[in-house]
């Protein structure tokens, strides 16, 4: 049995139905999946290839890196690493993969599946995929630019690998998508149910273009349609007057992201963002503004769960609840090729007391599901927490959310 | 076998014909070393336990936690905590630990013995190792003073256990040494033939009186001994001028501790440090200070490697080395109760590399063996790759580096 600083209650079937039970089982898997990022998992790549999609597997989010997501068998989703030293296993028996945690036969899995119009081709001949990814929760994520300017003037976020990643030609087919390539697949999305959500982001543009760049994107879209629901990741601009520009060209949620709470570790981590942008304070600063403009619990930032230690970064996601702001988390996953590169993220039970006490800051200021979706990328992870605490879920089982559908 | 970015000697009998082979076998011993200090060792406690040494086992080295040091087949220092998920394995063969790598015998090895001499009383009835720590160069280890005053102010450094060990009774049977009780220790050792060095070194005092009390001690020291060889560590003076006060005391060697050389992260890893003592710059500009007193190569710093990117790290080694100060580093090991709790020190390939490159800055700026182990006590961490690179070894084993005897 793995060692247990978490402490988890092994599954137990709930005969009578005890939603407080049930609520138990489906927190121990929460922490059965951050043991998984931590220790990795064994198993046979042959015979587990044929469960995983080749899409998944090229996916960026995947960093072409052993197994794609995952569902546990009450519904979490988890990743992990392959080890050979680890108690968890994976066997395939009677044609599907079971985890174990050594010799305790812990349920099925599955693996997730793109969407099938991610295989589409746009009328230039791109891929859908080229241009962007389609969420489990039916939204569709779009990384405008696979570079970020600020490597020209070394000055990239330590851990961020954007820029590795955009030398990888196979993975970044299309390292500037143009706003009508971004309308098109948009488009296909929603005829596809699944452009519930639109999500905007990149790296830094030269010259910060950014700003002309979303508002000629979502011209395009409401070429075709009315209203679009997303949300435009940008960093925080040096005049905050225009970022009334993001909402009336119908973004209706917002996302600077701090990274790093701490602002003497903010400076270090994310020089580009401390010397271009006027600096930590200057960032916090458009978050409060923005919340006039977009409403609480529509304005997003995140932190990079393990860069600051956690009574910072629960004091960020506080601070910044309190003004309306969610402050979303995602866990420090070390780069190769980034200064961080050889780091190791903290250990599963840092990242489930930050994900214990940041969901619970999060009920506390009134967030709702859909506002914890409708942000950053990172939102997925502390998402399902919330949902959890919440009671978002029926039997023992946490299913798949999904953004109310549009049309 | 396990995975291994860098390939490491596995226990296969070498007949080394050159010293360079040689010292390629001592170098994959260092390697894993760090290997064991990230993945851990797994062991049968009952049938190891006879070989721990009791005096090692109650250093405040040893943190009260699972194996003690030990010596890997060719010399190489190494320690490491249990793991049932690694590829290491201890088992006793003809009565002998045996160390193993994934079923490959690499060899025996040896746990550290403590000196008797620590068993010794006092006049005042305690024991030698109440006051000080004997080392296996052969030299002293005093901590002043088991208790640091930046605790109070809520400015404690974030990695730092001082305070959190100061509440183990067991480990710290005097909080504040008297200088009389340091002398006689001193005294006992040296008429042992083990006080060839004299580091003293302690948490922050209030009113920042270490000056008054390093220099009692010393005198203490000299009311039987002429001449002593040691080290202070000491925090950055407010006073420059009175750094040449341990240099007249008759310590030979100072250190000041910087921990961390990214101003930023020395910032928001040591507030007390930044906001007590002039923050970074004057830490450096007592350094660059002390050279003028103590000679190159006789000023010490450390840094814990692991807080701050490898590149930053290795920028403040050879800046520190061209002003002629040995920055010394150890590996972060993330202790409980402290706010960095729950991190994990980052891999072995990272502090590997560290390793490497420092060891290099080192010889580069004509430092010597002894200068290596005179400072504080990262010094050892390094100073065993650094000996092997000046090919300071005897057939294929690294023999354990002893100061010279003073008398």
């Amino acid at each position: 049995m793995a060692i247990a600083e978490l402490e988890q209650t092994k599954t137990v079937h709930v005969a009578t139905y005890d939603k407080e039970a049930a609520k138990q089982v489906l927190i121990n898997e929460v922490k059965l999946g951050l043991l998984l990022a931590e220790k990795g998992i064994n198993y046979n790549p042959d015979e587990i290839r044929g469960f995983q999609d080749d899409y998944e597997q090229s996916s960026a989010y995947n960093r072409q890196r052993g197994l794609t997501g995952i569902s546990l068998p009450h519904g979490v989703t988890a990743r992990g690493g392959f080890n050979r030293f680890t108690p968890y296993s994976l066997v395939v028996e009677e044609g599907q993969p079971v985890l174990y945690d050594e010799e305790s036969r812990l349920g099925e899995i599955s693996f997730h599946h793109a969407h099938p119009v991610t295989k589409e081709l746009l009328s230039d001949g791109e891929k859908f995929r080229h241009v962007a990814n389609v969420s489990q929760e039916g939204g569709i994520s779009v990384a405008y630019s696979n570079e970020c300017s600020l490597k020209d003037k070394g000055e990239d976020c330590l851990f961020c690998s954007i820029n590795e990643r955009a030398k990888d030609g196979a993975l970044n087919k299309v390292l500037i998508k143009s706003p009508k390539q971004v309308a098109e697949a948009y488009h296909l999305a929603r005829q596809a149910g699944v452009g519930n959500h639109f999500r905007i982001t990149g790296g830094f543009v030269p010259e910060r273009r950014e700003q002309e760049y979303y508002l000629d994107v979502a011209d395009a879209i409401r070429e075709r349609y009315n209203s679009f629901y997303g949300v435009g990741i940008i960093g925080a601009p040096s005049e905050f007057s225009v970022l009334h520009k993001y909402k009336e060209a119908g973004f209706t949620n917002i996302s600077h992201n701090l990274e790093v709470w701490d602002r003497n570790l903010f400076a270090a981590i994310c020089p580009g963002k401390e010397k271009r942008n006027g600096g930590w304070q200057h960032w916090v600063d458009s978050l409060e503004y923005a919340v006039d403009i977009f409403g609480k619990g529509n304005v997003h930032t995140n932190v990079v769960g393990g860069l600051a230690p956690l009574e910072s970064t629960l004091e960020g996601i506080e601070y910044l609840a309190s003004k309306g702001i969610i402050c979303h988390f995602s866990a420090f996953r070390p780069e190769k090729g980034t200064p961080l590169a050889g780091y190791r993220s903290p250990e599963a039970a840092w990242h489930w007391e930050l994900l214990d006490k940041g969901t619970e800051i999060f009920r506390r200021y009134g967030f709702n599901t859909l506002q914890l979706y409708s942000g950053p990328a990172s939102a997925p992870h502390h998402g399902q927490v919330f949902q959890i605490k919440y009671g978002e879920f029926e039997g023992d089982r946490l299913a798949q959310w999904k953004f109310p559908s549009l049309d | 076998m396990v995975i291994v970015a860098d390939e490491i000697y596995t226990g296969i009998e070498i007949e080394a014909s050159s010293k360079d082979e040689v010292k390629k076998i001592l170098f994959d011993e260092a390697k894993l070393s760090v290997k064991l200090t990230e993945k851990g060792i797994s062991y049968n406690a009952d049938e190891i336990k006879r070989f721990l040494d009791p005096i090692e086992l109650k250093s405040g080295f040893n943190r009260g936690q699972g194996l003690t040091g030990f010596s890997l087949p060719h010399g190489y220092n190494a320690r490491g905590q249990f793991s049932r998920w690694t590829p290491y394995s201890l088992l006793v063969e003809d009565n002998q630990p045996v160390l193993y790598d994934d079923g490959t015998r690499i060899g025996e090895i040896i746990f550290n013995k403590g000196n008797p001499v620590s068993e010794q009383l006092l006049s005042t009835g305690e024991r030698v190792r109440d006051i000080t720590n004997i080392s296996a160069q052969g030299g002293l280890h005093v901590m002043y003073s088991n208790e640091c005053s930046l605790k109070d102010l809520g400015e404690d450094c974030l990695y730092c256990a001082f305070n959190e060990r100061a509440k183990d009774g067991a480990l710290n049977k005097v909080l504040l040494k008297s200088p009389r009780q340091v002398a006689e220790a001193y005294d006992i050792a040296r008429r042992a033939g083990v006080a060839n060095h004299f580091r003293i070194t302690g948490g922050f005092v209030p009113e920042r009186r270490e000056l008054e009390y390093y220099l009692d001690v010393a005198d203490a020291i000299k009311e039987k001994y002429s001449t002593f060889y040691g080290c202070a560590v000491v925090g950055a003076p407010a006073d420059l001028s009175v750094l040449s006060k341990y240099k007249e005391a008759g310590f030979a060697n100072i250190s000041t501790n910087i921990e961390v050389w990214d101003r930023n992260i020395f910032a928001a890893m040591c507030p007390g440090k930044e906001k007590r003592n002039g923050g970074w710059q004057h830490w450096v500009d007592a350094l660059e200070y002390s050279v003028e007193l103590f000679g190159k190569g006789n000023v010490h710093s450390a840094i814990v490697a692991g807080l701050e990117p490898l590149e930053s790290t290795l920028e403040g080694i050879d800046y520190l080395a061209s002003k002629g100060v040995v920055c010394h580093f150890s590996a972060f090991r993330p202790e409980k109760g402290t706010p960095l709790e729950g991190y994990r020190s980052p891999d072995a390939e990272w502090h590997w590399e560290l390793l490497d490159k420092a060891t290099d800055i080192f010889h580069r700026h004509g430092f010597t063996t002894l200068q290596m182990y005179s400072g504080n006590a990262s010094g050892p961490h390094s100073a065993q790759v650094f000996q092997i690179k000046a090919g300071e070894f005897e057939g294929n084993q690294l023999t354990q580096w002893k100061f010279p005897s003073l008398d």
